[in-house]
């Protein structure tokens, strides 16, 4: 069973469609109890850390969450939802993340204070990291749709499955490891790549 | 169905106006004509590869919200790009019910002129990446261009550029800029307008009114990255799919 997690800050029905379009059946929930018995979770987000992270932990999902992934339940973080699986972001203060991967959420300002435009908003090209062995399909090239002004830096570079080059530097736009994958971009706005996207990280998920 | 070309990061977006269940389209804002189904129209551009779909609520009364409610929540569950819309957003409610039926942004322009506060609220709870402040720009003279509302009816005696500025700093995420004297007569965009605002400001602006031909669109590019358009491809005059092959090298 698919859960996908709502904790108050989600694309929740934009997500809905995109998991049902490729042809998977998921719920909705909130409720600790029902996210403990998921096959495979997705954890959305828009909006800021601080808020997201606080209400995760309100809800008591933290724990929840933390757990799944030990026990080798498929995760797959987007946008916020991913930037929360790292140590901590400093969006309006320190916060502390799940801790699922190390590195840190910086701004993007922090990367380099000559970003032309902020925040990144757009389509832009992904690149492939070779050292990345989870990596199976190849989207070098293709457009996904990102809007952020902040990401996470993974400590481990073998982490990181794609980066993309924005303003000359190159940033972390997704991650694959074991069972982690996290991406900065939207699949679920990338049109019909993005689609492919998720339906093949869904898959990896599913398939161990 | 052709793979999508997308092969730039130059955003082409498509606007759809609505009233009740047509998309209607008028020349510097006046003279609303009928020119198709939403729906079919939005996953017409969806399907050759369009970036982003803008809806406007041109009758924003507060007794129609279900009629785009229903568009919105159709798109959403077909359509997989950023999908914005705007037209009598004027509450936080009012926002969150939008985002909730799968929208991903909002276009404010009244209710922004009416009370520039709502723009930092709006952004400190839902957050600037969904935050976009829609500006109707008339020309009064040379680089000086007034802010208008309530869909081009009213002046707001507010110097659009000075607008422009303090609404990225009550926290919008995006602007969205239409020129009243160039929408719906395809004879180029305001160049002056859009180099002005982009000088003026560091967060991204979608540029709109005046495209007539593909060339228009060029002419943006040094200037630009996102432009929005609608006559054009609601009267069938270019394609998406040929405005992204136009990019190709």
């Amino acid at each position: 069973m698919i859960v996908i997690v709502d904790y108050g800050y989600g694309n929740i029905f934009s997500i809905t469609s995109a998991i049902k379009s490729v042809g998977f059946d998921c719920i909705v929930s909130s409720d600790s109890d029902v996210v403990k018995k998921a096959k495979i979770l997705i954890l959305p987000g828009v909006g800021a850390f601080n808020q997201a992270i606080l209400s995760i932990r309100k809800l008591k999902l933290d724990k929840t969450i933390i757990n799944a992934v030990k026990r080798n339940v498929g995760i797959i973080g987007i946008c916020l939802g991913y930037q929360i699986f790292f140590e901590e972001s400093q969006e309006f203060g320190n916060y502390e993340g799940l801790g699922l991967v190390k590195g840190k959420v910086v701004s993007l300002k922090s990367i380099n204070p000559k970003f032309t435009r902020l925040p990144h908003i757009g389509w832009r090209p992904l690149i492939i990291n070779k050292m990345n062995k989870y990596n199976k399909s190849n989207y070098a090239g293709k457009y996904v749709y990102f809007v952020h002004s902040f990401v996470p830096v993974s400590k481990s570079i073998e982490k990181v499955s794609t980066f993309v080059n924005f303003d000359g530097h190159n940033i972390h736009a997704s991650i694959a490891y074991k069972n982690i994958i996290g991406f900065q971009f939207h699949p679920e706005k990338s049109g019909r790549l993005g689609l492919q996207i998720l339906k093949n990280s869904i898959n990896y998920l599913i398939n161990g | 169905m052709n793979d999508i070309i997308r092969n730039s990061s130059f955003r082409i977006i498509a606007r759809l106006d609505i009233k009740n269940e047509y998309i209607v389209k008028g020349i510097n804002f006046e003279g609303i004509r009928k020119v198709g189904n939403p729906k079919i129209l939005a996953q017409k551009y969806y399907n050759e590869g369009i970036d982003e779909i803008v809806y406007m609520d041109v009758v924003a009364s507060l007794y129609e919200r279900n009629t785009i409610n229903n568009f919105i929540k159709e798109a959403a569950r077909n359509i997989f790009v950023p999908l914005t819309v705007g037209g009598g957003i004027r509450t936080l409610q009012d926002i969150r019910n939008v985002l909730n039926c799968g929208a991903d942004k909002v276009a404010i322009n009244t209710a922004a002129i009416k009370n520039p506060n709502f723009i930092k609220e709006a952004s400190k709870e839902i957050g600037s990446q969904s935050i976009i402040v829609s500006i109707e720009a008339k020309k009064i003279k040379n680089l000086k261009w007034e802010a208008y509302y309530d869909n081009g009816r009213e002046k707001s005696g507010k110097d659009v550029i000075e607008w422009a500025i303090e609404s990225e700093k009550n926290g919008a995420g995006e602007l969205l800029v239409t020129s009243i004297d160039n929408d719906g007569v395809k004879r180029g965009m305001d160049l002056e307008l859009i180099k002005k605002i982009s000088e003026s400001v560091t967060i991204p602006i979608i540029f709109a009114g005046g495209v007539g031909k593909i060339e228009h669109i060029k002419e943006v590019l040094p200037y630009s990255n996102a432009i929005a358009i609608a006559s054009v491809l609601h009267y069938n005059e270019i394609s998406v799919q040929s405005i992204k092959k136009s990019f190709m090298k």
